[in-house]
């Protein structure tokens, strides 16, 4: 059961990502990534980490995709757009996609890599929030530092894409 | 051996960091207040702050026990002291550089400065980390700062451009660090250093999966330091980015890859140093793997600067070529090694920023950003015009300048060890140097011998000719006290495992 799970989730995760990266259309790369996401949550759940799902669904799915969605609805003339992909540089391209790839498939299958049967899942909500106030509190603070300065930055870019009156066609 | 610091007990070795986040917060609010919003206010602020922020890092009381902070994320040692000091002072040059800039327009002022804070704390934690997670938290920390910096230009379309692919490639790389980290997690079941340091002592050895882990670390982090073949973002991002921005990125941003490629690399892969020499766990050739890219790093950044009439994509592929220059130091292996490197960092300081002071000054007042710009400088700007080119000089490697003292140390740190890999980076980074000549050469013919009929006047700036004429006394005088400046380097040059 739990292999059967493994490998649905993994197909339906591989296999929308491969169509996100290969749609010409914008719209349906974007809702693609919702079954991405989803079995991304599902492999979560089968390694027994709860909360790491829900954040996964609540923020990407919930959060960062509506986003993208709203982006995409706000953007002129993206579906006239759409298709007006040009691939450059295929060959060189084509050669370092499959040395990268052969040499990290060539790594996870030469290795010898530590298992840990999988024990009965325990609720993780109380021990990542303590671990956040105790031995990750300092990278957790920093997170939010990080946070803060890329939304200062976003409503910077946005206010001098505003101010810039000649930028804007309409 | 090593004492490990709780959360409230390591705080008090954190002021500095602390400080920035609060000056971080003032310079966000500064502008609401009406009475305060002027620009004048947040060049102060900014100022202040960084004032502060280098008083509290001089100050850092020096441990011998080498602790570590917030249980083992954050090593306390000579390693990121240097470097610390390194970046605050860099931040506080680009800011004075800033002052009466009209690149990054009043009113954008104290976001900039804010984020510029921003990137100094995740500079300054960079090069304490000791922990996976948070080594990848503060390079994202400092480089999405940058990508937002980048964009801040009045050339707008070359600025979006600019930060547009610093932001894609960026994305890119440190991706591909953050695969190659959860390799090393997968493998070691850790995420601290210094617990991967321990598995791959006792057993780490000869599996790919490390060298691939390795590499793409190294992706991330060749990216920051510019190395080719992850440098194809130098040049554009050079080009369109704000000059203040440039002349800090290409001070600081390489120190900070330098600082994550020492810690991360001499921490995980290298056994303790005897008598000065470093021996890796892992039998993949690490040695000929950095030898190989320091010499296509020198080779490609100074044949690319060749043909570039624009001097801000000059130094862009200048830069290239001194990360190669500093990835030497880095085969050798050695404590003498790493202690070049920071020597060489330090020259590069001055160098760098005399230089870009210059750059700054002409492309930000006057928009003079080609080589054919400069022409005549010489008898436009005297002080100007000698500042820049005793720079270049000590960029070629001039005796008996900074750049000089910095190539000899390291040169000479990697032929000690008589490595084969060492004498050959050794030998192409002379023939480079050679090369290097030519095209430095060319803005110091257009400056001097290059005479225009009636050159167009410019306007004085007090603050930037002072700082280029202030940055290249140490270029010009550093070999009086060379020795001394490289003992204290060498003094600081000790972190955790060494």
């Amino acid at each position: 059961m739990f292999d059967f799970l493994f490998y649905l989730f993994a197909v339906i995760g591989v296999g929308a990502a491969l169509f996100v990266a290969f749609t010409p259309n914008v719209v349906h790369a974007a809702l693609a990534l919702v079954p991405t996401f989803g079995s991304l949550a599902g492999l979560y759940l089968l390694l027994g980490a709860d909360f790491i799902a829900v954040t996964q669904v609540a923020i990407y799915i919930g959060a960062i995709l509506v986003l993208m969605l709203f982006g995409i609805m706000y953007t002129h003339n993206i579906a006239r757009l759409s298709g007006e992909q040009v691939t450059m540089q295929v060959g060189a391209g084509l050669v370092v996609a499959l040395i990268t790839l052969f040499s990290l498939v060539a790594a996870v299958i030469s290795t010898d890599w530590p298992v840990r049967e999988l024990s009965e899942p325990q609720p993780t909500v109380r021990r990542l929030g303590v671990l956040f106030l105790t031995d990750y509190l300092l990278p957790f603070e920093i997170a939010s530092v990080l946070l803060l300065i890329a939304l200062v930055g976003a409503v910077v870019i946005s206010h001098s894409v505003q101010a810039g009156k000649s930028k804007d066609p309409s | 051996m090593l004492e490990l610091l709780d959360n409230m007990g390591s705080l008090k070795y954190f002021l500095a960091e602390l400080w920035l986040v609060l000056w971080i917060l003032v310079l966000l609010i500064q502008p609401l207040i009406p009475r305060w919003s002027s620009a004048k206010i947040s060049n102060c602020l900014a100022v202040l702050a960084l004032i502060g922020a280098a008083g509290l890092v001089l100050a850092l009381p020096v441990q011998d026990s080498r602790p570590t902070l917030f249980f083992g994320m954050l090593a306390l040692d000579g390693l990121s002291r240097f470097f610390k000091i390194l970046f605050v002072f860099s931040t506080l040059v680009t800011v004075l550089m800033n002052l009466r800039g009209q690149e990054v327009t009043d009113h954008q002022k104290p976001e900039f400065y804010a984020i510029l804070l921003g990137i100094l704390l995740g500079m300054f934690l960079t090069a304490a980390s000791m922990d996976l997670l948070m080594m990848y938290l503060s390079i994202e920390l400092f480089s999405l700062g940058s990508y937002i910096l980048a964009g801040f230009s009045k050339n707008e379309n070359r600025s979006d451009e600019a930060a547009m692919k610093f932001l894609l490639y960026g994305s890119l790389s440190t991706g591909a660090m953050l695969f190659g980290m959860t390799y090393l997690y997968g493998m070691t079941g850790s995420t601290q250093l210094l617990d991967i340091r321990e598995y791959l002592a006792a057993s780490g050895t000869g599996q790919t999966v490390f060298f691939v882990a390795f590499l793409l670390i190294f992706v991330g982090i060749g990216y920051k330091i510019s190395a080719v073949p992850f440098h194809f973002w130098a040049p554009d991002v050079y080009e369109g980015s704000p000059s203040v921005l440039v002349a800090f990125l290409s001070v600081a941003s390489k120190a900070a890859g330098f600082a994550a490629f020492i810690r991360l690399f001499y921490t995980t892969l290298l056994a303790n140093a005897s008598e000065g020499i470093w021996t890796p766990f892992v039998d993949f050739d690490w040695r000929a793997f950095v030898a190989l890219l320091a010499m296509a790093t020198m080779t490609f950044g100074n044949l690319g600067a060749f043909r570039q009439e624009n001097i801000k994509r000059l130094f862009a592929y200048s830069g290239i070529a001194h990360a190669g220059y500093i990835l030497v130091g880095a085969i050798a292996l050695t404590t003498a090694g790493v202690e070049s490197i920071l020597f060489y960092l330090l020259t590069y300081f001055f160098t760098n920023f005399a230089a870009f002071a210059v750059i700054v000054y002409l492309a930000d007042r006057h928009s003079m950003e080609t080589i054919e710009d400069y022409r005549d400088l010489g008898k436009r700007s005297p002080l100007l015009a000698l500042a820049l080119a005793f720079s270049l000089f000590s960029l070629i490697g001039v005796p008996p300048l900074a750049g000089f003292l910095g190539k000899w140390y390291l040169f000479a740190a990697a032929v000690q060890t008589l490595d084969p890999w060492c004498i050959a980076a050794v030998v192409v980074g002379l023939l480079n140097t050679v090369l290097s000549v030519y095209y430095y050469m060319r803005i110091i013919k257009a400056m001097y011998l290059d005479h225009l009929e009636a050159p167009p006047l410019l306007k004085p700036d007090s603050v930037l000719v002072g700082m280029a004429v202030v940055l290249s006394i140490p270029v010009v005088f550093m070999f009086f006290a060379a020795g001394s400046i490289y003992e204290w380097t060498r003094s600081l040059s000790y972190f955790l495992v060494s």
